[in-house]
């Protein structure tokens, strides 16, 4: 187990370093100065100090060494300095990442949540009024883009409804002192219910916002699965047993009927890390969206580049759990691989 | 099913509307969209970063509403000669640790600004804003000369943006602490930052009350000043309706209606300070022809795209200044005239005009495909190709392009600020590729010979008649910059420099 794990992660490195690659060609590629960008308008400029920014930078590099600068500080554990910020870019991640990873494991709950019961009544009520009533939310659910979502969301539940706030993440005065990032987290260890309300509430509509497309993909892969399984023999055995349905669904059925899901899961997770910039724009959401948003349209290269490091380890770590998670709850494949 | 229940219970748990908390005191927010890159007055080349900090840092000089000059930190100041000014200080003012704020503390500011090195081993980015300053010496404990390198008319017009640090506090603390644990001279000190989030900041009881020339002196009147970030313009609007935020920045014209159907709400404009041109390529045809940019300078109808797209929210302006500029000159402007335009085209040799590609970014879309069909009423057949800032530059610097749309910004309201980087030749935003002796000699009048500010004018307004006549770019207007305000907020005016100077601001139920 422990060599297949390490194997693994060896192998990451190379998909690390491509993807690096890549992207370090495309901004290379794409048109566009961040000194220029930097300095903007305002004031009289001197070549001489476009010149000294671009070296002080590195900028004024050709490309290959740029790139093996990058690679070299890499491994040192170097993420390099926003140009932008002037500030390194590992802290700009560590100050965005929790943000990020709290909106989106909320999210996956919600949608969790939602999605397996619904999916469970869809199969087990198939073609009833449920599954069909489920279906055609599922396909909104799937369709709705997230900005256009959340921004109806904020109307009606911020705006007419005055329930819950527009955006941010946190009010001013609830005396809640960010120690981990995870707000959530934060709230719990010193017993600040108020925040921890507070907290909740700031995160209702955007991970709504978020949820939908996982929500609906998990009704329906649910949905999808558990009919299969419904008609094995297994089951047929179980209910011939006489044991009642509601044994028979979540028991026997659910279980089997979970292992696509959990593959899926671990994707549409990494989907949903990476894929947040427009919700987390729309809620003035602190996170690594936002921030990479910014460093694109800025040319802040640093920043992309950390930032896009940080979605492809999000991807390994994923895929890695997914199968690893196969083995734990399929013991036919555990026994199989024999690692 | 008793997982069904338990979520069900779970998910009324979470939909619960839970009633807000309360702030104590009068607490106003402003609806920001972009947040401060750093709490370092020292290290930033970004306007909202600015327009925060100026809450918490004064400078020597400041302005009025009306862009006036007026005393701040230093109570007076002369130029004793072409490259020395003296100003004397305020006394009694404090920072907001209590110690006493001195003429160290401007050496200290200008020496971490202009020289090499001197934040965390970078040179600071605003070094370009007053880099002909070389020195600055403390005379006494509320005295201290500047130096600069050539004479430099304009420096006064650029200290408004530089705020002044503390040499004791930057000092024990060191340059990255200050960045996020700042204090100033300001009317507010800083409470905390939550990035991306909100910039917290409460009345300091013991300021000294700012310029006297802007009244009321004495300490702010709200208790405390929340920025609080929200890039997205619609969510900033819902923030705005739903009583969370009490001023938002930057609204398009196009949501001015929205905010006037709120009783609650009001709109309030302010002429900004960017010029914006329809600029020609003029290195090469047909734009090399003046008669040619002319015929499309009358081809324009500036007042009906002010009126009709822009909500009439725009000045139009005759040459590069703004008419709040001290410099700008009040020249007639160019007159709508289709026919004149065609007889021009003709005698440039285009009886039957040409096809031409308007270049502009997305938040002049609307008005380049205006002035398209505009153009295509004289017979240039115009379409419009919309970029990214970002990509479009370098094409314009290579003169890869034929006509764009831009704007410049001019903060400063000085000339030097945009005549010099807009046209003179080979400068970096002059991408026109305009290139006139007469033009140049007169910048460098205005900039190293002119003695006395009347001369400089004459300079200046001079050059802008050139341009008026030579055309390397059409002017069209100086735009307004849009807020949404509660009527509960008094005491406040935008600014042209979009500065929010929150000190004499208060709240009212």
């Amino acid at each position: 187990m422990a060599g297949y794990l390490i194997r693994r992660l060896i192998q990451a490195i190379p998909v690390f370093l491509g993807v690096t690659f890549v992207v370090f060609l495309l901004l290379w590629l794409t048109p566009g100065d961040p000194v220029e960008i930097l300095l903007g308008q305002t004031g009289p400029i001197t070549a001489e100090e476009i010149a000294r920014i671009r070296r002080e930078f590195g900028l004024d590099q050709p490309f290959l060494v740029q790139y093996g600068r990058f690679v070299v500080r890499l491994f040192r554990g170097d993420l390099g300095t926003s140009i932008l910020h002037r500030r390194p870019v590992a802290a700009l991640l560590g100050e965005t990442l929790p943000a990020t990873v709290e909106l989106t494991l909320f999210a996956a709950l919600v949608a969790l949540l939602v999605g397996v019961p619904a999916g469970v009544i869809a199969a087990v009520r198939r073609r009833s009024l449920w599954d069909m009533v489920g279906t055609v939310v599922a396909l909104a659910g799937v369709s709705l883009p997230g900005f256009w979502l959340g921004l109806i969301l904020i109307v009606v539940f911020a705006v007419n409804l005055k329930a819950l706030p527009v955006a941010g993440r946190l009010g001013f005065g609830t005396g809640l002192e960010p120690r981990t990032g995870f707000l959530l987290l934060d709230a719990l260890l010193q017993r600040n219910l108020p925040a921890l309300q507070e907290v909740l509430r700031h995160l209702i509509m955007p991970a709504l916002a978020m949820s939908t497309g996982m929500m609906a993909m998990t009704m329906r892969l649910v949905r999808a699965s558990l009919l299969e399984t419904l008609g094995q023999e297994y089951v047929r055995t179980a209910r011939a047993k006489g044991l009642p349905e509601r044994g028979v669904v979540l028991r026997h059925a659910l279980r089997n009927g979970l292992l696509p899901v959990v593959t899926a899961l671990a994707l549409n997770l990494g989907a949903l890390l990476s894929g947040n910039m427009v919700v987390e724009t729309v809620f003035a959401w602190p996170g690594v969206g936002r921030l990479v948003v910014q460093a694109i349209q800025t040319r802040d290269y640093p920043v992309v580049q950390g930032g896009v490091l940080f979605y492809a380890l999000t991807f390994v770590v994923l895929n890695l759990l997914a199968d690893l998670s196969y083995s734990f709850l399929d013991p036919r494949i555990r026994h199989g691989r024999g690692e | 099913m008793r997982e069904l229940r338990m979520f069900w219970v779970l998910t009324s748990l979470l939909v619960l509307a839970w009633a807000g908390l309360g702030q104590g005191g009068k607490t106003l927010v402003v609806g920001i969209d972009a947040d401060a890159l750093t709490l370092d007055p020292g290290n930033f080349r970004h306007r909202e970063t600015e327009t925060i900090l100026r809450n918490m840092f004064d400078a020597l000089v400041t302005r009025t509403p009306a862009m006036e000059i007026v005393p701040e930190l230093a109570v007076s100041w002369e130029r004793i000669s072409d490259t020395e000014w003296i100003f004397y200080l305020r006394d009694g003012v404090t920072w907001h640790d209590g110690t006493p704020f001195t003429a160290e503390d401007v050496v200290f500011t200008v020496e971490r600004t202009v020289k090499e090195g001197r934040i965390s081993g970078r040179t600071s980015p605003r070094k370009g804003l007053l880099d002909p300053v070389t020195d600055a010496v403390a005379l006494d404990r509320l005295t201290v000369k500047l130096i600069t390198a050539v004479p430099y008319p304009a420096l006064i017009a650029f200290l408004p943006h530089h705020m002044i640090v503390p040499k004791h506090y930057v000092e024990a603390v060191g340059d990255e602490y200050f960045a996020e644990n700042p204090i100033g001279t300001g009317p507010f000190r800083f409470v905390r930052w939550d990035k991306g989030v909100q910039i917290v900041m409460e009345r300091y009881e013991n300021y000294y009350g700012g310029s006297p020339a802007i009244p009321p002196v004495g300490p702010a009147r709200l208790d405390r000043v929340i920025f609080r970030v929200l890039p997205e313009t619609s969510t900033r609007l819902a923030a705005l309706k739903a009583g969370e935020i009490h001023i938002a920045t930057r609204i398009p014209p196009d949501l001015i209606p929205e905010i006037e159907a709120d009783p609650a709400l009001r709109v309030m404009a302010v002429r900004g300070t960017r010029s914006t041109f329809l600029e020609m390529n003029v290195t090469r045809p047909p734009f090399d022809d003046p008669r040619v940019r002319r015929a499309v300078a009358h081809a324009i109808n500036v007042d009906l795209i002010i009126e009709h797209v822009l909500g009439g929210l725009a000045t139009p302006i005759p040459s590069l200044m703004s008419p709040d500029s001290p410099f700008y000159k009040d020249l007639p402007r160019i007159p709508y005239d289709p026919a004149r335009a065609r007889a021009l085209l003709a005698e440039a040799g285009y009886p039957q005009g040409f096809a031409l590609t308007l270049d502009c970014t997305d938040p002049f879309k609307n008005v380049a495909l205006v002035i398209a069909e505009m153009l295509r009423e004289v017979g240039i057949d115009a379409k419009v190709q919309v970029w990214e800032w970002g990509v479009l530059l370098p094409r314009l610097l290579n003169r890869e392009r034929e006509a764009w749309i831009a704007d410049w910004g001019n903060a400063t309201l000085d000339p030097m600020d945009i005549m010099i980087p807009k046209l003179r030749t080979g400068e970096r935003g002059n991408y026109s590729g305009y290139s006139s002796c007469l033009y140049d000699g007169l910048m460098y009048f205005g900039e190293y010979i002119a003695r006395t500010p009347e001369s400089r004018r004459a300079a200046y307004q001079l050059a802008q008649e050139l341009i008026a006549h030579e055309l390397p770019l059409v002017p069209l207007w100086v735009a307004m910059e849009i807020y949404g305000v509660s009527r509960r907020v008094v005491g406040w005016q935008p600014s042209p420099d979009s500065r929010i100077n929150l000190h004499r601001a208060d709240l009212v139920s």
